[in-house]
């Protein structure tokens, strides 16, 4: 996977938020929470995550995810950000 | 107060792959994705070849090896689902009878989905408090999965086949139910057919009212959370109670999610199960305070604290079927 900034890291969640949500997004800034502000649920954050790994070809690992990581917008880019570093290359 | 005197799981020792209920009961590629990758599912116990009454009849021998059954005043069977097939067998005489409980008298209890079995801890406690000293009453959870629609509630978890029988008792020894707490929220009674702007409500309302109640609970109990060893949950998938956990300011390493993958979602067997599944891992130890918790379709949520007694300990290894 190219190497992803953060403003593109950002133009892809919210392109997958947008679909997950079913609704017109506020702005998406770091500090914008997945739960309280965006009205995420167990549910569709799972349908989010999903999402990521298939647009953004990357793997998550159930296992080291952790309630902070989705937390933010900003937690969850510093997450996506070292997925994509994981990601093997070739 | 209540004591747990025995508590005696029942897990067939078949097993079901998620990813083989694809066909069964209509999952589709990403909804096995979804419970295998990100939900914590990997196998459901199954009873194939067992009836309910086959179940319950060998989680209660088990609760009642050893025990004067004269002293069981009640059976009281909870379960989930609101009625257990077939329609005309009178199942519960049918356990009473087998059982030899001469002296007991019998009913079975539902209407608050996986919760019942909670609160019918609350019920066996308040019938005994009219009872002579010394009297106990058997506690039986369990049903058994008999349709597509029972098996599988979508995009949250798939459901398999335990029982557990807890003796329960006002005095002696055992587990001490310290506090409890219940809570309805009968807006979502519709559960799969609710409005999709009250179900996402309801996805959005979950996590925070599963706090509540046991956050009310240790309340009741008059603990701290910061007292509670483990929380023993009901296992309907390991994502949502990281959410609660989260709710909780609890680390998820203090929630017992071990048996998910092993035998799916129980009906409401799962925080019984786990008690003893605990304690036979020696997770938990006499003195230990845990809660058991869940929650049921419909809005329904409970949570009962209990201090860890000493005793008979039943193990919770796969059972003969």
């Amino acid at each position: 996977m190219p190497f992803m900034n953060t403003e593109e890291i950002h133009a892809s969640l919210r392109k997958v938020l947008t679909e997950v949500v079913n609704r017109d997004l506020p702005e998406l800034t770091e500090d914008v929470r997945l739960f309280g502000d965006l009205g995420l649920d167990s549910t569709n954050v799972i349908e989010l995550l999903m999402t990521l790994e298939d647009t953004l070809d990357l793997q998550i690992d159930p296992d080291e995810l952790t309630p902070e990581m989705l937390e933010t917008v900003g937690t969850l880019t510093n997450y996506i950000r070292t997925c994509l570093a994981q990601e093997p290359v070739g | 107060m209540l004591r747990l005197r025995k508590v005696a799981p029942f897990v067939p020792s078949s097993r079901i792959p998620v990813t083989e209920l694809s066909s069964a009961i209509g999952l589709s590629t990403k909804e096995v994705r979804l419970f295998t990758r990100f939900l914590g599912l990997s196998e459901i116990a199954s009873a194939d070849g067992l009836t309910v009454l086959d179940m319950l009849l060998a989680a209660g021998e088990e609760a009642l090896a050893g025990e004067d059954r004269a002293n069981v005043r009640y059976l009281i069977h909870a379960h989930t689902t609101q009625h257990v097939a077939p329609p005309g067998l009178r199942m519960v005489d049918s356990l009473r009878e087998k059982l030899g409980l001469t002296s007991a008298r019998s009913f079975s209890m539902s209407q608050q989905s996986c919760v019942t079995a909670l609160y019918a801890l609350k019920v066996a406690q308040a019938l005994l408090g009219a009872e002579p000293a010394g009297s106990t009453a058997l506690v039986v959870v369990g049903e058994k999965v008999l349709s597509a629609p029972f098996q599988h509630i979508p995009e949250t978890t798939v459901q398999g086949d335990a029982a557990v029988a807890s003796l329960v008792a006002l005095s002696g020894p055992g587990d001490s139910l310290l506090g409890s707490a219940y809570q309805t929220h009968g807006r979502f009674h519709a559960t799969r057919y609710m409005s999709p702007e009250l179900f996402a409500l309801y996805r959005t309302k979950y996590g925070p009212f599963l706090a509540a109640v046991i956050r009310d609970a240790v309340r009741d109990a008059g603990v701290s959370l910061d007292d509670i060893s483990l929380v023993l949950p009901h296992n309907v998938n390991r994502f949502s109670w990281t959410i609660v956990a989260r709710e909780l300011s609890l680390p998820v390493s203090r929630i017992y999610l071990e048996t998910v993958p092993l035998i799916g979602h129980c009906f409401g067997a799962d925080p019984f199960v786990n008690l003893a599944a605990a304690r036979a891992s020696g997770l938990v130890r006499p003195g230990s305070l845990v809660i058991l918790a869940s929650a049921g379709q419909g809005g329904t949520f409970g949570a009962v604290v209990v201090r860890i007694g000493t005793g008979p300990i039943p193990g919770v290894g796969d059972n003969e079927n």
